[in-house]
């Protein structure tokens, strides 16, 4: 184990993909704020019609913040745009953002020396991943922040720990299956299993330490309207080096395993 | 079409419209009315105006307001009955309950009626814990209302509009 950590932490500081962590929080905050604003907007126009109920939560649990107002305001807005034009911006949004994932594949396939996955293929898989990982985002908000105050709302007494959890669960089905998509599935569970657990308790980790901060905290004293986007851009920070270490610790436990094995061979 | 969306034996309760200004003027003009929940005993075109808008706002975000009440045998409009989110220092938001009705229509058991139903509802539909309520400390009324209805004695909280001390109650739900 030990071993496999020296090496791992080799190849993060002296290998020739250290660019990946950074690329991918790039691609996050540059395409997936679009990303997941655009899908907001998508939601908040054509499904959502009335707040009052929401907004009634919010302020009995103490959150004097106007949803009603926000999304009439983002309405009002973008009552005039076409949804065609809407749907056009959300596709070549999806596309660049697939960039990042693109990159840690090639870089997959270049660690493990696997055969290059098509280009179709790879396109692909990267809007899976995206919208996978979107969709962690978004559960991650619901349950961080909402999970509480609904359950509350419906008068469930459902056990923290139990939500926490859902949470983990939620987390380390999607990291798996990440992981198995950029390799295109050709590595075992157990070579994955490793870099996936790793990767998930410290996302879970950050999920619950970002939420601690931010509410012992008040960022918004510094930052203002901002504080979000800062404390999103770390986060995406942070998860973009707990998704590469994770990869890393898997390409050195197959580089321990595979020099084993040839010494037992030889 | 009346358009009731809450009732009770005897009383409907309407969403405010954009229309409904008359029904303000004619509830907050009255002098009965006004005597217990302003300083100078009676409201201002102005201050008439800002009530409504104030309802209007509260409906549209959140959903509550204090409704306006009708007799549902005749659709007369008799007053007002309903929640507001209020914030107290150590309890954070709670919700508010309260009723406006005609000096015409007091003695009659309408107050509690409607009270009762808007507890329910608040309780019920929005599911709060706890309900906040106040009223002038001259008036006697609703004091006997509130403490029949099983509200229970907060402490004196300050009230602007009337520059007093008013005691308030709280309704936990249990």
């Amino acid at each position: 184990m030990i071993n496999v950590l020296k090496n791992a932490i080799k190849i993060v500081y002296h290998g020739e993909y250290r660019w990946i962590p950074s690329s991918l929080a790039f691609y996050f905050i540059i395409s997936f704020i679009p990303l997941l604003f655009g899908l907001s907007l998508f939601i908040i126009r054509y499904f959502i019609s009335d707040l009052s109920l929401i907004n009634h939560i919010l302020v009995i649990n103490n959150i004097d913040f106007d949803l009603a107002s926000f999304v009439q305001y983002v309405k009002d807005d973008f009552k005039d745009a076409s949804l065609v034009i809407s749907i056009a911006v959300f596709v070549v949004s999806l596309f660049f953002s697939c960039n990042g994932f693109r990159g840690i594949m090639y870089a997959i396939e270049s660690m493990y020396d696997l055969k290059k996955i098509s280009f179709f293929k790879s396109y692909l898989y990267a809007i899976l991943l995206n919208l996978s990982l979107l969709l962690v985002i978004i559960i991650m908000i619901v349950l961080t922040n909402f999970l509480p105050l609904i359950l509350d709302f419906l008068h469930i007494d459902l056990k923290l720990n139990l939500y926490f959890l859902i949470l983990l669960i939620v987390i380390f089905v999607i990291i798996y299956l990440s992981y198995g998509l950029v390799s295109d599935f050709k590595l075992k569970f157990k070579d994955i299993i490793l870099g996936v657990l790793f990767s998930t308790i410290m996302i879970f980790l950050m999920i619950i330490l970002s939420n601690y901060i931010f509410s012992m905290t008040r960022f918004n004293f510094l930052y203002g309207s901002l504080a979000f986007i800062i404390v999103l851009a770390h986060f995406f920070f942070y998860m973009s080096w707990a998704i590469y270490f994770g990869l890393v610790l898997n390409v050195a436990y197959l580089q321990y395993k595979n020099s084993n094995k040839k010494k037992y061979i030889l | 079409m009346n358009n009731y969306f809450m009732k009770t034996k005897r009383l409907g309760f309407k969403k405010w419209n954009d229309n409904d200004l008359y029904l303000a003027i004619k509830l907050y003009s009255n002098p009965h009315v006004t005597k217990f929940i302003s300083a100078e005993g009676v409201f201002s075109d102005e201050m008439i105006r800002d009530r409504f808008n104030l309802e209007l706002s509260l409906q549209k975000k959140y959903g509550y307001c204090y409704w306006p009440v009708f007799l549902l045998d005749n659709d007369a409009f008799i007053g007002v009955c309903g929640l507001r989110p209020i914030s107290l220092p150590d309890k954070g938001y709670v919700l508010e309950i309260g009723i406006h009705l005609l000096d015409t229509y007091w003695h009659c058991g309408y107050a509690s009626e409607a009270m009762s139903k808007v507890i329910k509802y608040a309780f019920d539909d929005l599911k709060v814990d706890n309900l906040f309520a106040g009223h002038n400390p001259n008036n006697v009324r609703s004091k006997t209302m509130l403490l029949s209805l099983g509200f229970k004695f907060y402490q004196e909280c300050y009230y602007e509009p009337t520059g007093l001390m008013h005691p308030s109650y709280l309704y936990n739900y249990d």
